[in-house]
């Protein structure tokens, strides 16, 4: 579990706050999409939650503990981060020594080292990859050997910050259907920041920043629900969503605020067409 | 200015256990004045190909002219030159950064081809509105920046070169979609106004093809077609196949066609048109 309480940051030297008076609760097994535009505060606010940031004022507890200085090390055991450029994570020589270096700090004996290793590029499916350089791998690549350094520590919590812009469509598709998969099946708590809102969707529960600020806090269709109000906090509705006005408009009457294109299809085939 | 690639290939490490094709048998031209998108998936070889384009890299066989000047061959000065004319911005602004503040990060590039400074400052503040950065951020570390602002720098460190030909990877990644929609507009305005060249790389195909009036896909190295946004859609299993995905709006329409049997033959997927042909569907369906 994460808690924020009254959390303030600002960076050294700068006058005006990053986040401001933040109370949020994450429970273990959640899946948070972060949104919001370019400089409300998503990146710092990921870096809170394992101390690469430290709250100017407030407090951040993971697990009931507080984080601090001094904690910081022993929480970043229980949290994982993927970062937007996954070369600027590389450590290693090859996909093997890259996953290994976060359970050698951890002075992880050697037997369960190896094991965990291998476990986790089978998670990733890399396995074929093991002793491969890391900067020869395609994007998608590097950012499922990121991954995996990530579950080699066994963390209980995710933290993705915009890890697939720079993914094509295929390498978005998997470590996407990789963290649903590990997400669902292992219970990992899912915090991931996106610009973008189809992939926010995927999400139980939104959080949309705004000028260091909670705009919202709730359920995806809720936020598409706000429609062209999306637009104040630089977003921009998704495809699907503008079409779905349109037609509430034109006074078709749908049930709920569609997710995706095949659910409103289905939706209008259903309620319309179905005979 | 126009660029020819003739039969180019260029092998990473060639001659070594290394050895690396990244590009094999590239011909094609990009019209001066024009706005193109090349495409590919990640590995397909876009940004070995960019790098050719202001002679970073140069073909290992085969050559690449652009308007003056032939690629390999050419001299120290022609090549300094041909770098002030063609602008490249990187996919990871980080990677280009590296001065102390924005404003010298700025002046870098103009004090390095001898442009003239006192013309360059003034204009510094347009440049700055132009890519959406407030100028209170001259002063800064650009590496105090986030992600998206030191985008918007490195944009402006070439935009400021006045350059004749724009060329940039994945420009838009890692923005926000306002302000994505503000930078394509302006490459657009760019392009449209101004008469710069802009080569945009990208695996977004929503913003090629909305954009770009000639697309270039690549696939594993080679040149897989050039061809109009439009003749790209009429062919969007090949597209699929390589790994690239159409826009929403055009899964939605296959979607719609094939489950609710709509008839399909607008020539734009909008949100209007979609619509449209929904509520004309569901009307029909009515009355049957």
């Amino acid at each position: 579990m994460i808690e924020l309480e009254q959390v303030s940051f600002r960076y050294q030297n700068e006058a005006s706050h990053v986040l401001e008076n933040i109370n949020l609760t994450i429970e273990q097994g959640e899946w948070v999409g972060i949104v919001g535009r370019n400089g409300s505060g998503k990146s710092t606010l990921a870096k809170l939650l394992n101390g690469l940031c430290l709250a100017t004022s407030g407090v951040v507890r993971v697990n009931h503990t507080v984080l601090t200085d001094e904690s910081k090390f022993q929480i970043r055991n229980h949290i994982g981060m993927v970062f937007q450029n996954p070369e600027n994570q590389f450590v290693g020589t090859t996909v093997a020594d890259d996953v290994a270096f976060g359970l050698e700090n951890l002075a992880v004996p050697r037997e369960t080292m190896i094991k965990r290793i291998d476990q986790s590029l089978e998670q990733v499916d890399m396995t074929a990859y093991k002793n491969h350089e890391p900067s020869r791998l395609s994007g998608g690549q590097k950012q499922r050997v990121a991954l995996a350094s990530v579950l080699a520590m066994q963390p209980e919590v995710i933290v993705l910050d915009e890890a697939t812009s720079m993914l094509d469509p295929i390498g978005t598709d998997q470590v996407l259907s990789l963290i649903q998969e590990l997400h669902e099946k292992l219970g990992v708590t899912v915090i991931m920041v996106t610009h973008d809102l189809n992939e926010a969707a995927l999400a139980d529960r939104v959080i949309t920043l705004d000028a260091g600020t909670v705009w919202f806090d709730g359920k995806p269709r809720e936020l598409l629900e706000k429609g062209d109000q999306l637009h104040e906090v630089g977003l921009e509705p998704p495809f699907v969503t503008k079409v779905y006005q349109q037609l509430t408009r034109q006074s078709l009457n749908i049930t709920q605020e569609p997710l995706h294109y095949e659910e409103l299809v289905d939706e209008l085939w259903r309620l319309y067409l179905k005979t | 200015m126009e660029i020819v690639f003739k039969d180019v290939d260029y092998i990473y490490q060639p001659n070594t256990p290394l050895e690396h094709v990244a590009l094999q048998g590239l011909s094609f031209t990009i019209p001066s004045q024009s706005f193109t998108a090349i495409v590919g998936r990640t590995g397909s070889g876009k940004s070995t190909l960019l790098q050719q384009l202001n002679g970073l890299l140069q073909p290992t066989s085969g050559t690449v002219t652009i308007g003056k000047t032939r690629l390999p061959g050419a001299k120290a000065k022609p090549l300094k030159e041909l770098r002030r004319r063609v602008g490249l911005v990187f996919q990871y602004p980080e990677h280009q950064l590296f001065e102390e503040t924005v404003k010298q990060e700025l002046l870098f590039g103009p004090k390095n081809f001898g442009l003239d400074l006192g013309q360059v400052e003034a204009w510094l503040p347009q440049v700055l509105q132009d890519v959406g950065l407030d100028e209170s951020v001259l002063e800064r570390s650009p590496f105090t920046l986030s992600g998206g602002q030191m985008k918007r720098v490195a944009l402006a460190s070439v935009l400021i070169l006045d350059s004749e030909v724009l060329v940039l990877d994945e420009p838009t990644a890692g923005l926000d979609p306002v302000g994505k929609k503000q930078l394509l507009q302006l490459f657009r305005y760019l392009n449209e106004e101004k008469g710069k060249m802009v080569v945009l790389v990208t695996h977004n195909m929503e913003d090629a093809m909305a954009n770009a009036d000639q697309l270039l896909v690549l696939n594993n190295g080679c040149i897989e077609s050039v061809t109009s946004p439009k003749r790209l859609i009429e062919k969007r299993d090949q597209l699929e196949a390589i790994g690239l995905a159409p826009p929403e709006s055009i899964k939605f329409v296959d979607y719609m066609t094939q489950t609710l049997g709509v008839n399909w033959n607008e020539h734009e997927a909008t949100v209007d048109t979609v619509s449209q042909a929904l509520i004309k569907r569901i009307k029909a369906g009515a009355n049957k």
